[in-house]
């Protein structure tokens, strides 16, 4: 009798990721039995199973739509819904001849009144998709076209409700607003990566993961393409002059154009090169702050960046509007040592508190007479 | 019986009016509510606490993905049907009210007096023709199952109103108001 594998009900869509993250190298080929379960086609078992997912090539996911006339219920919703749908475009479609009518001038009433247009022409489009299934399906599963106006919608929504007051949270809390930038008002989800692992707002990092960029994400929702200015900053680097602290630039990058189907940071000006981030040994933990602004002067031409600038002053400079942020926190570690020495060549600077006074002991240590002790001022 | 008076205290008076008024007057532990030493055998605590503590959560029904999908869908399609008809209901008012305001603005131009008499308004209550005064029994009819109220299409031809016993002489507005539904009795109830 061949050895048969433990039998359990495991649902076809967990045997795929089984497949696709688990890649088992040490499968004994000469031990592995076959067992008859194993030779019936992967469709076959999807089609006995309840899942709403198609398996024809292994890791893609597809909607698979839900038959009629099981549930009268079913029948008549989506009946209704596909009857809303084809109102909502008719509507749509008379709004589209009616921006059609305009003149081609543009004084300020007409762009007024097609901006209204334009608005209700969106909230159609978006009314008219949300109610599908197969729309809500996608976007559960992350099947996102931005740019169609109900992903777009449904993702801002999604990010509103949940992403967005965790790091606003954050923000408040480590006091990143008032130190780094003077107000935050996000409209776009900006998010980084480092080792291909997404990286909540605030964490803590091990210098050793930082040394290379960090992959950016920059969720916007506009269609069109703006340009955008990246920026990360250290604002607890110590001063010691002032005795106090000082910002620190880590990268910068100008005119990056981004757009809700173009999120990634390529295309734009590397004016300051990646630093990677190095707190010295004996300070707190420090902030490392990313913003993205959004350049409301269009392009910027700019060779060089004046290191000893603040954020607010170049913001300033330059007509920024902060649109994103987010932040992460490093402390020291044996392994900043190592990157003070190879990337940046300087030399490790080592902070500690002044030495205490203790005015009950004279100059060489030794315990001051009573008589001796001056009045401490 | 003893003669009180007779009998001496070791304390005077007065001490004994000091210590009186200092002793603070605790309740037994067993009254406060809530205490650990609380009444035990009063089985309110032990009722309030079954109560908190063990009631079973509610079970919630069991789905599958496609169960769940099916109930959102039709969840959606019925929150979107009371959405358009509460748009269809919102759409008419705000229609009745812009035809309002169109008509007062016309009336204005035809002179002050007939403008500022509707503008005043009615002190005397009056009610609508059409209203169903409350009765102890029901009509002698009975109900009229294949009532219809008046399409809300504005290009379908308006619909004579119903003739009136008392006023018949009078002349009918050629443009009713829209809701000005026939009465489910009527004998020339108007089916759209």
């Amino acid at each position: 009798m061949l050895l048969q594998p433990a039998k359990r009900a495991i649902p076809a869509t967990v045997r795929i990721i089984q497949f696709r993250t688990l890649p088992n190298f040490f499968i004994n080929f000469r031990t592995l039995k076959i067992d008859e379960s194993m030779t019936k086609p992967l469709a076959e078992e999807v089609i006995q199973s309840n899942d709403l997912v198609t398996e024809k090539e292994i890791g893609v996911k597809k909607y698979k739509t839900i038959p009629l006339g099981i549930n009268p219920a079913y029948d008549e919703a989506i009946k209704y819904i596909l009857q809303d749908k084809a109102n909502k475009y008719q509507q749509i479609k008379q709004i589209d001849e009616q921006i059609n009518n305009f003149s081609e001038e543009r004084n300020d009433e007409i762009i007024k009144e097609l901006d209204v247009l334009q608005k209700r022409k969106y909230l159609l489009q978006v009314q008219a998709e949300v109610n599908d299934p197969e729309v809500r399906w996608n976007f559960k599963n992350d099947i996102v076209d931005m740019s169609k106006p109900v992903y777009r919608h449904l993702k801002e929504k999604h990010w509103k409700s949940g992403p967005l007051p965790k790091l606003m949270e954050r923000i408040t809390q480590m006091y990143v607003v008032p130190d780094v930038f003077p107000d935050l008002e996000p409209t776009m989800c900006l998010e980084f990566k480092f080792d291909d692992e997404f990286v909540e707002p605030g964490c803590f990092q091990r210098p050793i993961r930082t040394i290379n960029p960090p992959t950016i994400v920059m969720n916007s929702f506009h269609v069109e393409t703006r340009l955008y200015t990246l920026i990360m900053v250290d604002p607890d680097m110590p001063d010691i002059e002032n005795k106090s602290f000082q910002m620190q630039w880590h990268w910068l990058i100008t005119n990056i154009p981004i757009s809700a189907t173009k999120i990634d940071i390529s295309g734009g000006n590397e004016i300051l090169k990646y630093v990677p981030p190095h707190p010295p040994k004996g300070t707190k933990y420090h902030r490392y702050t990313l913003g993205a602004f959004e350049q409301s002067n269009g392009k910027i031409e700019m060779s060089k960046m004046d290191l000893k600038m603040n954020v607010r002053e170049f913001v300033n400079q330059h007509n920024l509007i902060l649109r994103g942020a987010t932040f992460f926190r490093e402390v020291w570690d044996k392994d900043v040592s190592s990157i003070y020495k190879n990337q940046l060549g300087i030399h490790e600077p080592i902070y500690g508190k002044p030495p205490k006074i203790d005015h009950y002991l004279d100059e060489t240590g030794k315990k001051r007479p009573s008589k001796f002790i001056e009045t401490l001022e | 019986m003893s003669n009180h008076f007779s009998y001496r205290s070791a304390l005077s008076t007065s001490i004994r009016g000091l210590l009186a008024r200092t002793v603070k007057k605790s309740k037994p532990k067993s009254e406060i509510p809530g205490s650990q030493n609380a009444n035990i055998t009063d089985t309110r605590y032990q009722i309030i606490k079954r109560i908190l503590y063990e009631t079973p959560k509610p079970e919630l029904p069991k789905m599958t993905e496609q169960d769940l999908e099916r109930h959102e869908t039709i969840d959606r399609a019925w929150k979107l049907f009371l959405r358009n008809q509460q748009e269809e209901r919102e759409n008419e008012l705000a229609a009745k009210y812009r035809k309002l305001n169109e008509a007062n603005l016309e009336l204005e131009k035809l002179g002050p007096r007939l403008f500022n008499s509707a503008q005043i308004g009615n002190k005397i209550m009056m009610f609508p023709r059409q209203m169903k005064i409350p009765t102890e029994t029901p009509p002698l009819n009975g109900w009229n199952y294949d009532y219809k109220p008046l399409s809300s299409d504005p290009t379908k031809n308006s619909k004579p109103l119903p003739s009136d016993p008392i006023k018949d002489s009078e002349p009918l507005p050629s443009n009713p108001i829209k809701d000005f539904e026939p009465l489910p009795s009527d004998p020339n109830k108007v089916s759209s």
